[in-house]
């Protein structure tokens, strides 16, 4: 091999490289001891470190034009894509940042529980799903691994083994399913009617064409597409699964819900706008208003819901639920500030919310607190993880100079962008939902009494726990305050919204 | 070897030679013989097929004597893809039977008898004309009864309601066969279709015979009732050659008959089509409702039968489109394989549980200690090919089939396989579920002189992980499947 050859053979493997970084130490791992504590973490951090490494090195040569890209036959006249590009990277950096902490905080947490080969061994298939995900090329490829997804976070959801986490994940493994066989039917229509369908900012050609020859069609196959992703991106009516999902362990629900299974879903809704129908072709064919509406509704009505919630992680859920679909609605707003928007809330809700579980799963595991009434008092024991709680739920309410502020400031001048003031209501609705729901806890925690058989000395966390959720609080006040940096989150949003609507 | 066609003979008269030596030698004798002879014959089927996929079919005339008078074998695309998965699987099994007495009935039939359904398995796909093709059926059919009889007092009743069925196939495919040989003049398969499309011979009454026929062998609904009992009563390795291979070599008779002599039905086809969405929904629904692993697993091989006919549908409603007719090609042979590995694995599964444990009660192994993990996550593996999803062979057939039905514009197959891989999950949830649950109250702790061996915990594992991957392959699978493919209906 000469040396011209490799250095195009060098880059165009790293995206595979990417997946396989994970996959191969998922699958070594399950073939490990229960007792091989050192040999397994070693595995999946320096896994982790990899991965994260390789996404540092890449951002600076995507940002500057190039798209590795790697592709294999698959089934015949479909290929398996896998090519890095700005929005890949957004997602992938997302996962491969909250893979390593999530991985630390996971290796604390399970400490004293049994089954952890099969836990690790899982839970790295289900990083290696979303970094296929992330690098799909195409339709086809990017379905392959949506199921991969579902498969693996199964056993992660089932994981205690107890009556009603066996059923919460036979309930999850049915909704997703039942939303994969929509994306199947959907993606199989899309291909077999226009062609391959290759992801390319501002629309595929083939879908462009097909939709100008039958675009009823089209429009059947976008519903039949976004009914299979909503379901993972729990937008509503298609939501259930994910407050009954809450009985994983919280690693998982960190997970889950800040990178893998509900960030997949929505991920998937932005792909299909943006890189397969195209912004201008989805609003000419009338399909962007009624996701619009979906999305507005799903704000709100998750935000309701999550009003009712005693339950700690019920309550997160649902909130996610609202939080997740600010995504949704960014995209579907056509306006690219809203755009950006939505793509930079991807990561901002990610990092807001795992805090935000990281927290939770602490309380549970070591004051077996689970409600938002019996966070009373705890600031006074817990003070650092309590501060990241509340950094966290800030946060979600957008208050600056927390991320979660920049996301909405963008949101709202998407909306008036596009033309569509009543849009701010529904942030504004929102938000103070937000504050009604996470506003208590917060003032639990620092001001409320606690009960009178607690103890009143300090007891943080172990490191293990404590660092990534810091570590993750700190990030999400970074992300907000260097938000107007180049390469932040903000920044490379905005590099991929300009690439969506040109001119 | 230098030439390819002598090996036709060899994966035919290897095993029935084994058939022999098993037969009379010590049984001590027979684990160690039956996995050398299995790898014998494993690697002569692997290469015919490696050697038919690289340079295109291959014939031999048996002796030197050609049609009409000798034994004319055959194998293209389709023979070879067969011939494969029966070598890689009955491979698989073989070593689970030398490993674990309980798994062959503890009955050292279990060798002679086995290695003539494998002489009659390779026989049928290799078979040049109509007549071998019977009699290599006919072979299959009766020692497979035997092995079912293996399993003891139980599993009589089933044996003989098999070979009830088996008998009643038999013979209409011959009053077949005969019809064909008094209009065509010959017996050898190309030359009979040649004879038969030219006179213009309409052959629906013949097509309705050999439908019934292979549908009673192949376990068609309405006519499966007898497959559960065989194969959920037969020994664990029984069970797994049964529904993984047996099943498959009337489905492989019926394409023979169907696109290489007698020519494609359209009526019947949607007819085959129907009955096979049929066999989708009510194997599924009655797996649900099965309280026993191993019936569990038997009603879905009823199940998954049933995506297979929907090969004659949507080839018929091609119209000759190349790019449908691969995927419908492409899609039966990579549920064929995919089916034949995760079978074979869950029935073997089922089987370590059931000796280990001493029953394969649902409800009686939800209160089982510690289960095995390497057993539960072939279990877990084998089902993700079985209900279709990525990266598995499993989806790589459903993909392509609903890809065939919406390009023909025949959109209500697709619902089949998309619905389908559903009804599967839930089935195969059931006992999934069981074991990743932890153990309830009363909880039994591992008995431990009747631990398994290392071979037997990971056996099923391994077969399961190959349908997994080769979902990755690429299109190697159509292919092959296709090379050398029917003279009207192929791409």
């Amino acid at each position: 091999m000469s040396a011209a050859d490799f250095s195009l053979a060098g880059p165009s493997a790293v995206p595979l490289v990417m997946v396989l970084v994970s996959l191969v130490p998922g699958t070594l791992i399950f073939f490990l001891g229960e007792d091989q504590v050192r040999l397994r973490s070693a595995l999946n951090l320096s896994a982790a470190v990899a991965k994260l490494g390789l996404v540092a090195l890449l951002v600076p040569a995507v940002v500057d034009g190039a798209r590795p890209e790697w592709r294999a036959p698959l089934y015949p006249g479909v290929d398996l894509v896998l090519r890095a590009e700005p929005l890949s990277l957004l997602f992938a950096g997302l996962s491969a940042v909250l893979w390593l902490l999530t991985t630390v905080y996971a290796i604390g947490y399970l400490e004293r529980y049994s089954h952890r080969s099969r836990f690790f061994g899982f839970f790295s298939l289900c990083v290696a799903a979303t970094v296929g995900i992330s690098f799909s090329g195409n339709l086809v490829t990017f379905l392959v691994f949506f199921e991969l997804l579902t498969v693996t976070t199964y056993p992660l959801v089932a994981h205690w083994g107890t009556a009603e986490a066996v059923r919460a994940a036979r309930l999850y493994l049915f909704y997703t399913l039942s939303g994969g066989m929509s994306l199947l039917a959907g993606v199989a229509l899309l291909t077999s009617r226009a062609g391959s369908v290759d992801f390319e900012a501002g629309g595929a050609g083939a879908v462009r064409r097909f939709a100008e020859e039958s675009p009823g069609t089209a429009v059947v196959a976008f519903g039949l597409l976004v009914a299979g992703l909503g379901v993972k991106a729990a937008l509503f009516p298609l939501h259930g699964w994910l407050p009954r999902a809450m009985v994983a362990p919280a690693p998982v629900s960190a997970l889950l819900h800040a990178v893998a299974v509900v960030k997949a879903g929505v991920f998937g809704i932005v792909r299909v706008v943006h890189d397969v129908y195209g912004v201008e072709l989805a609003r000419a064919l009338g399909v962007l208003a009624p996701l619009l509406a979906l999305a507005c509704v799903t704000v709100v009505y998750g935000s309701v819901l999550a009003l009712r919630q005693d339950d700690l992680k019920r309550r997160l859920a649902y909130s996610t639920v609202s939080q997740v679909s600010y995504v949704t609605l960014g995209i579907a707003m056509f306006s690219e500030a809203g755009a950006a928007g939505g793509l930079v809330h991807l990561v901002h809700q990610g990092l807001m919310k795992i805090t935000l579980f990281f927290c939770a799963g602490i309380f549970a595991e070591l004051l077996g607190v689970k409600t938002v009434s019996g966070l009373a008092g705890v600031g006074r024991r817990m003070p650092l993880t309590a501060a990241a709680f509340t950094v966290g739920a800030l946060g979600m309410i957008g208050l600056p100079p927390v991320a979660g502020f920049v996301s909405k400031w963008q949101l709202g001048q998407g909306a008036l962008d596009a033309g569509r003031p009543e849009l701010l209501g529904v942030l504004l609705l929102s938000a103070l939902l937000n504050a009604a729901y996470f506003l208590p806890a917060v003032c639990a925690l620092w001001f409320g009494d606690p009960a009178d058989d607690a103890p009143e000395h300090r007891e943080e966390a172990p490191a293990a726990l404590l660092v990534p959720t810091l570590t993750t609080a700190l990030l999400s006040v970074a992300a907000g305050v260097a938000a107007g940096l180049p390469y932040s989150p903000l920044w490379m949003s905005q590099l991929i919204a300009d690439g969506v609507y040109p001119g | 070897m230098n030439d390819p066609s002598a090996l036709l003979g060899l994966v035919v008269l290897g095993p029935l030679a084994l058939v022999l030596v098993t037969g009379v030698l010590p049984e001590r004798w027979l684990p160690p013989v039956g996995l050398a002879g299995a790898a014998g014959t494993s690697a002569a089927a692997l290469v015919l097929a490696a050697h038919v996929g690289r340079s295109g079919p291959v014939g031999h005339d048996l002796a030197g004597w050609g049609p009409p008078l000798g034994i004319v074998l055959r194998a293209d695309g389709l023979s070879a893809l067969f011939l494969a998965l029966t070598a890689l699987v009955g491979a698989g099994v073989t070593v689970y039977a030398a490993s674990d007495r309980a798994a062959t009935g503890d009955h050292p039939r279990f060798w002679p008898l086995w290695f003539a359904v494998w002489a009659g398995l390779d026989a049928v796909y290799v078979a040049g004309d109509l007549f071998n093709t019977y009699v290599a059926l006919e072979v299959v059919g009766l020692a497979a009864v035997g092995l079912v009889a293996l399993g003891g007092g139980p599993a009589w009743g089933p044996a003989l309601r098999y070979l009830f069925v088996a008998v009643l196939g038999s013979t209409l495919l011959l009053v077949a066969v005969a019809l064909v040989y008094a209009q065509a003049g010959t017996l050898e398969l190309l030359a009979a279709g040649e004879r038969l499309a030219s006179s213009g011979w309409d052959s629906r009454w013949a097509a309705v015979l050999v439908v019934v026929a292979l549908g009673l062998k192949a376990a068609l609904v309405p006519m499966h009732a007898w497959l559960p009992p065989a194969h959920g009563s037969a020994p664990t390795a029984v069970s797994a050659v049964l529904s993984a291979l047996v099943v498959k070599a009337a489905f492989f008779v019926l394409v023979r008959m169907w696109f290489w002599v007698l020519g494609p039905e359209p009526v019947l086809a949607v007819v085959l089509g129907l009955l096979g969405a049929l066999a989708v929904l009510w194997g599924g629904v009655l797996a649900l409702a099965q309280r026993h692993l191993k019936q569990v697993v038997a009603y879905s091989t009823v199940a998954q039968m049933g995506y297979l006919f929907l090969l004659f549908p949507l080839t018929s409603a091609a119209a000759g489109d190349p790019e449908v007719l691969r995927a419908a090609w492409g899609g039966t042979a990579a549920l064929v394989v995919g089916h034949g590995f995760a079978k074979a694995s869950l029935f073997l599964s089922a089987g370590t549980l059931k000796s280990v444990y001493g029953t394969d009660s649902l409800s009686e192994l939800a209160r089982v200690v510690r289960p095995l993990p390497s057993v539960v996550m072939g279990m877990g593996v084998a089902a993700v090919t079985l209900a279709g999803l990525p990266p598995s062979l499993g989806f790589a057939g459903k993909w392509q089939l609903v890809v065939a039905s919406v390009g023909s514009g025949q959109w209500g197959w697709a619902a089949v396989p998309i619905g389908g891989g559903l009804l599967s999950a839930a089935y195969l949830l059931k006992p999934l579920t069981v074991m990743l649950r932890e153990p309830q109250d009363r909880a039994r702790p591992l008995p431990e002189s009747r631990s398994a061996s290392l071979r037997v915990r990971y056996a099923p594992l391994l077969l399961a992980l190959v349908p997994l991957v080769l979902g990755l392959a690429g299109p190697a699978l159509p292919d092959l499947a296709t090379t050398g493919g029917p003279p009207g209906g192929g791409p």
